[in-house]
């Protein structure tokens, strides 16, 4: 890289060059990017008519200012780790799945068809077993068709990731409205039938501190993905495939085949996001089983910089956002400002990468090689 | 189906391709100078609630259309063109970014008005003569003008692309930003200038939607038309021409379901609105096969003078 671009900073001998940004100033500058995006995002908030001060207790109490809070919030962050996990597995090898909406319907559609259909006496942990496995098969299929076609043909697969999402929503208002409809409580949204009592996940409460099962299968599920990714020879090829496709073929590497298998995982994670929702919560096959988590989980991976001990932390913090929105569209906000912040966050964390670029050299003209 | 319906529900499509011909266009022009913009859906949006609120405030149909081309550019050229091409960000994570902004800012912005309903319809235009020929005239010479506009703006895209001189250094930039520097051309300068106008397009193609075809505004309007207009442009080759008709098919598969509703056809309205989007993933791995070998060569990279 030579370095004629950046402007020179003057006469007193430093000016910017271009280099590659290294890990550390580039996790550096997503750091100071979250932080400035909820600080910009504060702001944007206390500005709306008939916020102001009030903000800022709500927000406090309904996140980590309470045990009430903190518990609500493992439960936020349940599905967007796991779906940020599930994005991360992708993108490690240079791929976007933006499905994990559709993944997770149909994961929780294929769970729920087995709730339905299980024999009656069948105990709990056998059937929270089966669900799960359904709910990584019905992740997993919803995958295949843009896994095979971008593996063999090169077909984009952020267009047909997400074009299957809203094929997804259509299944979904097909079952809650036809099949699987439940009259008695469409008074609370469309949805199924619940599925049975003993599937639904424990909860352990410690005073008023309330924990999900569901939210340590998140927890364990990222730890089980850094040590995949950390220790295995395929995290290696991964790391590689990832780092350079032609470098990794070179070296000896199936890359299609391992980013078929990518892609494959990550739809199964997919599925896992969504029945793990639906168990943990919502107990029902619902439209707000979704609720825009695919989307999100691609902000978590994308901030994390596809870290999976980061798709923790991230998760935490979108979890953080979605909880004050909550709490502030009781005070008249909309939930849709969410939206607009997580947005907000994105671009800074992509902005960030760009002061990354630059490193401050003293000396004449010629540029060190990048 | 009825010989009527299926004349009327052919007249209706027309007008539902428009959208997606505005934001083809405007993401085709993007790509044809190297950057691709994946925000479409979010720049949609924000076309739509814009127009929507001045259709509401002022009344005129014309100048809402005006707006939402006018906000979707200011939006694209401050939120995407400047970060991606003069900062040199990730034109995904970017593309992203916008998209979510898009739909959160038109959802906030908008739904104050959620209740509220155009009350002027847009005038339909008939071309004296044209419009009498049977069947295929009602179809094509008798729609509200923004149509014929799209109509024309594809035209003059085509034109622009492929018998100027201007058009000559645009693809160059698309396809070897490096190349086209060297020979003089201010890249980074009509790469914005193009990024925007494309945003302003799609920004209109929001404003149709909300302003000539529901009237009224709600949150998820868009509802993936961005998508389906991405992967109408790979569908084309990147042929300006080619989104007249390719258009047109996906408008006839986004009014199935009416159809089926007013037909009372036993399959459910849920999976007649799936088609639009199966047949997008359709279309693109029937495209694969020759489809990319047409597509500009430096698409998705940024150019930095100097650089490698």
């Amino acid at each position: 890289v030579s370095g004629n671009a950046p402007p020179a900073s003057g006469r007193s001998g430093f000016r910017f060059v271009l280099h590659d940004p290294s890990a550390t100033s580039s996790l550096l500058g997503r750091v100071v990017a979250v932080i400035l995006g909820i600080v910009l995002g504060a702001l944007f908030l206390a500005l709306q008519p008939g916020v102001g001060g009030g903000l800022f207790t709500a927000a406090w109490e309904s996140t980590v200012g309470s045990l009430l809070g903190i518990s609500q919030l493992t439960q936020f962050a349940t599905p967007l780790i796991l779906a940020g996990c599930a994005v991360a597995v992708a993108s490690r090898v240079g791929l976007w799945n933006i499905g994990v909406d559709g993944q997770l319907i149909l994961g929780a559609w294929a769970a729920t068809a087995v709730g339905f259909y299980a024999p009656d006496g069948i105990p709990g942990a056998l059937l929270i077993s089966l669900m799960m496995l359904a709910a990584l098969v019905g992740g997993a299929l919803w995958i295949v068709v843009p896994a095979v076609a971008f593996a063999y043909l090169r077909v984009n697969e952020v267009v047909t990731t997400l074009m299957l999402n809203f094929v997804a929503y259509l299944w979904l208002a097909y079952w809650i409205t036809g099949p699987w409809s439940d009259p008695s409580y469409a008074s609370l949204g469309l949805s199924s039938k619940p599925v049975p009592d003993q599937a639904f996940l424990p909860h352990f409460t410690i005073g008023s501190l309330d924990i999900g099962l569901a939210f340590l299968i998140a927890l364990g599920v990222a730890g089980l993905l850094w040590a995949i990714f950390r220790f295995t020879h395929y995290g290696f090829r991964s790391a590689m495939v990832g780092a350079d496709e032609r470098v990794a073929a070179y070296g000896g590497i199936d890359v299609r085949r391992l980013r078929l298998q990518a892609l494959l995982a990550s739809g199964a994670i997919g599925g896992l996001v969504g029945v793990v929702v639906e168990l943990d919560r919502v107990h029902r096959f619902s439209s707000s089983l979704s609720d825009n988590t695919g989307y999100l989980g691609i902000v978590v991976a994308a901030l994390a910089a596809h870290s999976f001990a980061g798709a923790i932390v991230m998760g935490f913090l979108v979890a953080i956002l979605s909880a004050t929105g909550g709490a502030l569209s009781i005070s008249g906000v909309s939930s849709s400002v969410v939206l607009l912040l997580i947005g907000v966050l994105l671009l800074v964390g992509a902005l960030a990468d760009v002061p990354a670029r630059y490193r401050l050299r003293r000396g004449a003209e010629e540029a060190p090689a990048g | 189906m009825s010989s009527e319906l299926f004349h009327v529900s052919l007249v209706g499509a027309v007008l539902v391709a428009v959208p997606l011909l505005y934001a083809a266009l405007g993401e085709l022009i993007s790509e044809r100078v190297g950057v691709m913009n994946i925000g479409i859906e979010g720049i949609m949006s924000v076309g739509a609630a814009a127009a929507f609120i001045a259709a509401i405030k002022t009344g005129s149909p014309a100048l809402a259309m005006l707006t939402g081309t006018v906000v979707g550019g200011l939006f694209t050229l401050v939120f995407f063109a400047v970060p991606v091409i003069l900062l040199r960000t990730s034109q995904i994570l970017v593309g992203f970014a916008v998209w979510f902004i898009g739909l959160g800012a038109s959802s906030q912005f908008g739904e104050s008005y959620a209740t509220q309903a155009i009350k002027t319809k847009i005038a339909t235009l008939k071309i004296p003569l044209l419009a009498d020929i049977p069947f295929v005239g009602e179809i094509l010479f008798e729609q509200p003008w923004p149509f014929y506009v799209g109509v024309l703006v594809a035209v003059a895209v085509a034109l622009l692309l492929t018998r100027t001189a201007h058009g000559l250094d645009l693809r160059g930039i698309g396809d070897d930003p490096a190349a086209a520097y060297a020979s003089g051309v201010p890249v980074l300068r009509w790469q914005v200038l193009y990024v925007s106008l494309g945003g302003a397009l799609m920004g209109l193609g929001g404003a149709v939607i909300s302003v000539v075809i529901t009237h009224h505004w709600q949150s998820g309007l868009i509802a993936g038309r961005g998508w389906i207009a991405l992967a109408l442009v790979i569908f084309v080759g990147w042929r300006p021409l080619g989104l007249l008709w390719a258009t047109y098919l996906f408008g006839i598969l986004l009014t199935l379901d009416t159809v089926g509703q007013a037909e009372d056809w036993a399959i459910p309205a849920a999976i007649l609105a799936m088609p639009p989007y199966l047949a997008t993933v359709a279309i693109l791995i029937i495209r694969s096969r020759r489809g990319y070998r047409l597509a500009p060569a430096a698409l998705g990279t940024s150019f930095l003078r100097g650089g490698r």
